[in-house]
């Protein structure tokens, strides 16, 4: 991993059009700017991690006929 | 096309009728073509089939039948990668988990598909919503 250390106001460049900047520290949490393309999807890892193990679990391994979830639909409401 | 699904045997899979991601669902890397299976036009659950893995398949809902008042505010990125002009040619639908017991079974409404069905694109939205919850019970307990 690269590190590198920067002062508040300070920001570093990811390619051609990413750029993230450290605007302010607070004791152990400091606050990011990210300026990306509007393109590219920045998430906060835990979250994008929880949507990876949803993603996983929600995969339907056996198949169940759509006909009885209707039906289940119609008994609950 | 014909495809081989572990889910359903073999099916016969209108090619029209295939969506292409503009990213990957996270957790599905290099999936990015998918169809929507859509067998009762009345029924709110449809699946959601990845052409290129075919045992790669979701159990998806129309989320207006079980959450009247779940809004998806589709930001400038996601419009602009699904070729979106005005927000109401979205279409969403959002992923469901059926676990063990289908009447415990939950929507994904932080992270829904938003679908630009006109263009034949799709795309997994994470909301920042944090009061939409991964796994929210499609039935409340006492229904």
């Amino acid at each position: 991993m690269l590190v590198l250390t920067r002062k508040i106001d300070e920001s570093i460049i990811i390619g051609d059009n990413i750029e993230v900047k450290l605007l302010a520290v607070d004791g152990s949490s400091i606050k990011l700017g990210i300026q990306a393309p509007r393109a590219v999807p920045v998430h906060r890892k835990e979250v994008y991690e929880e949507i990876v193990r949803e993603n996983q679990a929600a995969r339907t391994a056996a198949p169940v006929a759509l006909e009885n979830l209707k039906r289940l639909l119609k008994e609950r409401k | 096309m014909q495809l081989e699904t572990r889910a359903f045997g073999p099916i016969e899979i209108d090619e029209e009728k295939a969506v292409l991601l503009t990213d990957p669902m996270p957790g599905f890397p290099g999936l990015k073509r998918f169809a929507v299976l859509d067998p009762d036009p009345d029924n709110p659950f449809k699946w959601f089939q990845s052409l290129e893995d075919s045992e790669v398949c979701f159990l998806i809902a129309d989320p207006a039948t079980f959450f009247p008042d779940y809004f998806v505010a589709v930001k400038g990125g996601a419009m602009e990668d699904l070729e979106l002009e005005s927000e109401n040619d979205a279409v969403v639908a959002v992923i469901v988990n059926l676990g063990a017991d289908p009447s415990q079974m939950t929507a994904n409404l932080r992270a829904p598909l938003v679908f630009n069905l006109r263009k034949s694109l799709c795309r997994q939205v994470i909301l920042e919503d944090v009061n939409y919850k991964v796994r929210t019970p499609l039935f409340s307990p006492g229904s």
